[in-house]
């Protein structure tokens, strides 16, 4: 029965010949091991190619969304993580064996008469495969993928010409939406079918030459079929553990914080097998020559090698140079990825060696705190999503932009990171701390002695009952960690704290612990609300502002409350309360707080003009909350059912008011309303608001915002119920009873 | 297959000195089936679990928006206040307006569907869904009767399929769909849901 058919099958295809000829095809010497590369790199890219077309299905070009679906592929599809992480890491299995494959076919010398044809193509093969391991990298549109792939192509623009070109890779002058539909064009259109086709062309050039091998008495020839074939099989079965075991083992392909154009990343690198070319680059005396001619020049001679291997010892300069070439890269990888990891450990007699080190152990300290800021970001935006969903405008201008637990630290970084430090103690590992300024070094690369004042204090805490039991510590407010690297090192409050706050007995430090919970309790933090509340109930924070006043005399300088007067001391009411924070922030040197004896504190908002400012209000804002710690809390715990029925009438009320767009919905958008301690904070508050535009933002999040009437700025879901709502009232202009 | 007085371009004679000459080799050939099945099916069944996942999702609202009831009673969506329908008087056309989901976007308050809405009595009201039961387009009313544009079906205001329209057949094989609804303090609630079209029996979409 099956042989009928086959017989059948045969008479109108032919097809055993070709069978045939693939299977039985001759082995001098017999099936080998070192065979098997060819074999495994077609297997690659079959399952680059079965997996890419899935993921395919799921994947959505375009600015907005590319980051989103391979999110959505990586966290919420059944088995996309896996699938994800197949292609990821099959990917780079194609990269590692396309130079086995080269040196294979080198050392064999099969790249000569009359193979030369098919050793091109084969470079050719190598190049496709390259590109798409470059495209594929930007598709997720992560902060990694972004950086890299915007790196590589800032690059094409040296060569004379050179701008066309990328202009038309990038698709116009600027990343964005047509980058990604035209890598991804190339990536699963263009360079697959390219690929495909020489990859045809290669394999039957091959079967027209045969493998270049010699028969020999101890090693008889074999067939194809079925040694090799079992061998190449083996070796796919190999690559195809070692690739899935690393999938599971990462929980499929890294992913990043989606792409931030404005933002600046520190931990920008190319995949690492580009690496070489990354850290050529910095050992090249021009962009130009680093990026273009030695790579250039290297494939050029990788191209003229079979010309050259028909002179005398060519051959032998042939396989000399690709070994160079490969250790070269190989070195160069292994430098990049030590560099990168650079400890301070160990730090070289003073001299030039001493200044290297620190300037290495700078870069790669950066680097670092980029790579785990990234994690970070990620994580929280993780929750966010849980919490939120994301928009429709994508989650970095619906989620990111305006979360200030991401924000934060960025503007922090960029504002305050040049005096201040954000360092969480040991015990929490998983905050990312900032470090403030580094000590300037002299020529031998040893600190130097500041005669003036640098750096400022860390600001990890601000506020809660640890910051401030620390400034009134005669041991630590001199140290670096509060005033120690300002003038108020040897200011008044410091002497104070010296000379009063020493030796104190126990009762007194039973009062002064009052006058702690008194003073932060000023600040009104969300995750001190708790505690705050209970020691009011008990008292102790009326008792600790008496203390204050009669024990401690603290307001011969400062006010609080009805109590002392401004001009010489910060005002301590509503110390490190989110309006405190941002006026302290847009004005330092104000009356309310330094005054004349502000340090170096920039005013970052003192004008009324916003344009003259150094921060906007939405970036004071995110600073803030996020130093006070508002928002790190989501609300684990769904609001509870009574809050759901609030905002349902809420929304109600909208969808009923009809075209009446001044719907008395309070809005309450300026740092005040974090004191809302309840988890309704988040419907809300300004700087969360998901669909808010930046003007929108602007306008309503400053700390006057509370007295504001502004109508418009709704709650998110009130705004995405907008168009919604036309259509209601629309439809309901029939209505005859208007509520 | 066993027979090879062909050999293949590239060798112009067979293994000569074979000890291996084109004799079955069990061992090797199931080996190599069974591996060559295992790499070509990982990465395929890799892709089908998730091209299947429509078939399993649930989708659940971010815990932000999540519903008091999630995951247990059916949702009731609010569609208007029963004042604003006259009793007796047309059928309203209004927008289901709720939660929407489209893969990993999620928008609070989105226009889902449409539902028509009469006022029969004080505390009366009929509910169907617009979509027209024969081919999933939307019926309009006049005031006087339901029509589907599509293929010309029609249905009485009470939401039943008139037999004939002019002459023709009516082509959709189920009155219109009614929907699930109550009435709390004053609002009209909706179950809204889509159900398949074209079949007599009125099964929802999950
Ligand atoms: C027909 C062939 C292919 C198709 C249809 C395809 C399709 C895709 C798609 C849709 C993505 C985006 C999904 C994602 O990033 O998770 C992607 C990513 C990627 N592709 Fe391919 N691909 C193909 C072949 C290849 C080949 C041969 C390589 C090998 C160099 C490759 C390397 C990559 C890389 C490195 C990524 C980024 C993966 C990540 O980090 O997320 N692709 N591909
Ligand atoms: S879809 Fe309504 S009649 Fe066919």
């Amino acid at each position: 029965m099956i042989k009928a058919f086959e017989q059948w099958l045969d008479d109108r295809t032919g097809y055993r010949k070709s069978v045939d000829e693939a299977l039985f095809e001759n082995i001098p010497g017999g099936s080998r091991w070192v065979y098997v590369t060819g074999s495994m790199l077609v297997f690659a890219f079959v399952t680059q190619a079965i997996t890419g077309i899935f993921l395919w299905m799921f994947y959505s070009a375009g600015s907005q969304n590319a980051w989103e679906s391979v999110y959505w592929i990586q966290n919420k599809m059944q088995g996309g993580w896996f699938l994800r992480g197949v292609h990821h890491y099959m990917a780079q299995g194609m990269v590692v064996l396309l130079p086995l494959h080269m040196v294979q076919v080198i050392f064999a010398k099969a790249y000569v008469k009359p193979r030369e044809i098919n050793y091109w193509l084969g470079l050719v093969l190598l190049q496709l495969t390259l590109a798409l391991g470059l495209t594929g990298y930007l598709l997720p549109w992560d902060q990694k993928g972004y950086w890299a792939t915007k790196v590589a192509t800032e690059l094409m623009s040296l060569p004379p010409g050179g701008e066309y070109i990328q202009k038309l890779v990038v698709g116009g002058g600027e990343y964005g939406h047509y980058t990604l539909t035209r890598f991804f064009a190339m990536h699963a259109g263009v360079l697959p079918i390219l690929l495909i086709g020489v990859l045809a062309l290669h394999v039957a050039m091959f079967r027209r030459h045969g493998i270049t091998a010699h028969s020999s008495a101890d090693r008889p020839d074999e067939y194809f079929w079925p040694k090799q074939v079992f061998k190449d099989a083996a070796a796919c079965l190999v690559l195809l553990i070692a690739v899935v075991i690393i999938v599971v083992r990462n929980h499929g392909a890294e992913l990043g914080p989606p792409a931030e154009p404005t933002e600046a990343y520190g931990a920008a690198r190319p995949e690492w097998y580009y690496l070489f070319l990354f850290q050529l680059l910095k050992h090249s005396p021009s962009e130009f020559i680093g990026a273009i001619v030695i790579p250039g020049v290297a494939m050029g001679f990788l191209f003229l090698m079979p010309l050259i291997a028909k002179v005398q010892y060519g051959h032998i300069v042939n396989v000399v140079t690709i070994i160079t070439l490969l250790v070269g890269a190989g070195y160069l990888t292994v430098e990049a990825l030590s560099h990168d990891s650079y400890t301070r450990d160990g730090e070289p007699a003073a001299g030039p060696a001493r200044i290297l080190h620190h300037e290495r152990a700078n870069a790669a300290e950066d680097f670092q705190r980029a790579k785990r800021t990234a994690d970070q970001e990620y994580v929280r935006l993780k929750e966010l999503i849980e919490f939120r969903g994301i928009p429709r405008d994508g989650a970095r201008a619906g989620l990111v932009y305006n979360d200030p637990e991401i924000q934060g630290p960025r503007i922090f970084t960029r504002n305050c990171a040049s005096c201040h430090s954000y360092q969480a103690p040991p015990d929490q590992p998983d905050i990312v701390s900032i470090p403030g300024r580094r000590p300037d070094r002299d020529e031998q690369g040893n600190v130097k002695e500041n005669e003036e004042p640098g750096g400022a204090p860390n600001l990890f805490g601000f506020g809660s009952r640890d910051w401030i039991r620390g400034l009134l510590d005669k041991e630590k407010i001199q140290h670096p960690e509060f005033f120690g690297d300002t003038v108020h090192k040897e200011g008044e409050m410091a002497s104070f704290v010296q000379d009063s706050l020493s030796d104190l007995d126990a009762e007194q430090k039973a009062k002064l612990e009052q006058v702690i919970k008194a003073l932060s309790a000023e600040a009104q933090l969300v995750r001190q609300a708790d505690d705050d509340a209970a020691d009011d109930d008990a008292g102790d924070l009326a008792a600790g502002r008496t203390a204050m006043a009669e024990e401690f005399g603290c307001f011969d300088c400062h006010k609080l409350r009805d109590e002392g007067d401004l001009g010489s001391a910060p005002d301590l009411t509503g110390y490190g309360s989110a309006e405190w924070l941002y006026q302290f922030i847009a004005n330092a040197g104000h009356e309310r707080f330094y005054g004349d004896n502000n340090d170096r504190m920039p005013a970052f908002a003192a004008s009324e003009d916003p344009s003259q400012n150094l921060l906007s209000q939405r970036e004071i804002t995110l600073l803030v909350r996020w130093l006070r710690g508002d928002d790190k809390d989501l609300g684990a715990t769904p609001p509870t059912t009574a809050a759901v029925a609030q905002e349902n009438a809420d929304t109600a009320k909208q969808s009923d008011a009809s075209s009446d767009t001044s719907s008395e919905t309070e809005t309450d958008t300026g740092p005040d309303a974090s004191s809302d301690t309840s988890s309704e904070t988040e419907t809300d508050t300004g700087p969360d608001a998901d669909s808010d535009t930046n003007t929108e933002t602007e306008t309503d999040t400053g700390p006057d915002a509370d007295s504001d009437t502004n109508s418009d700025a709704a709650s998110d879901t009130e705004t995405d119920a907008e168009d919604a709502n036309t259509t209601a009232a629309s439809e309901q202009d029939t209505d005859p009873t208007p509520p | 297959m066993s027979d090879h007085s062909e050999n293949s371009a590239a060798s112009a004679s067979g293994p000569t000195t074979g000890s291996n000459t084109p004799r079955r080799n069990f061992v090797f050939e199931g080996a190599t089936a069974v591996i060559g099945l295992i790499v070509g099916v990982v990465p395929f069944a890799a892709g089908l679990v998730s091209f299947l996942d429509p078939l399993f999702r649930k989708n659940k609202t971010p815990g932000k928006h999540a519903k008091a009831g999630e995951g247990g009673k059916t949702e009731m969506v609010r569609i208007c206040s029963l004042e604003a329908l006259t009793t007796n008087g047309p059928p309203q056309r209004f927008p289901v307006i709720t939660d929407q989901f489209d893969a990993w976007n999620f928008t609070p308050q989105q226009p889902i569907g449409s539902v028509y809405l009469q006022r029969i009595s004080d505390s009366e009201v009929l509910v169907f869904n617009t979509t027209c039961p024969h081919a999933g387009c939307s019926v309009s009313c006049d005031g006087q009767a339901y029509h589907c544009p599509c293929h010309n079906s029609s249905f009485e205001l009470n939401g039943s399929k008139r037999e004939s329209e002019s002459g023709r057949e009516n082509p959709s094989p189920r009155s219109l769909d009614t929907l699930e609804h109550t009435i709390e303090s004053g609002d009209v609630l909706v179950h809204y849901q889509n159900f398949y079209p074209g079949r007599e029996e009125k099964k929802p979409k999950a």
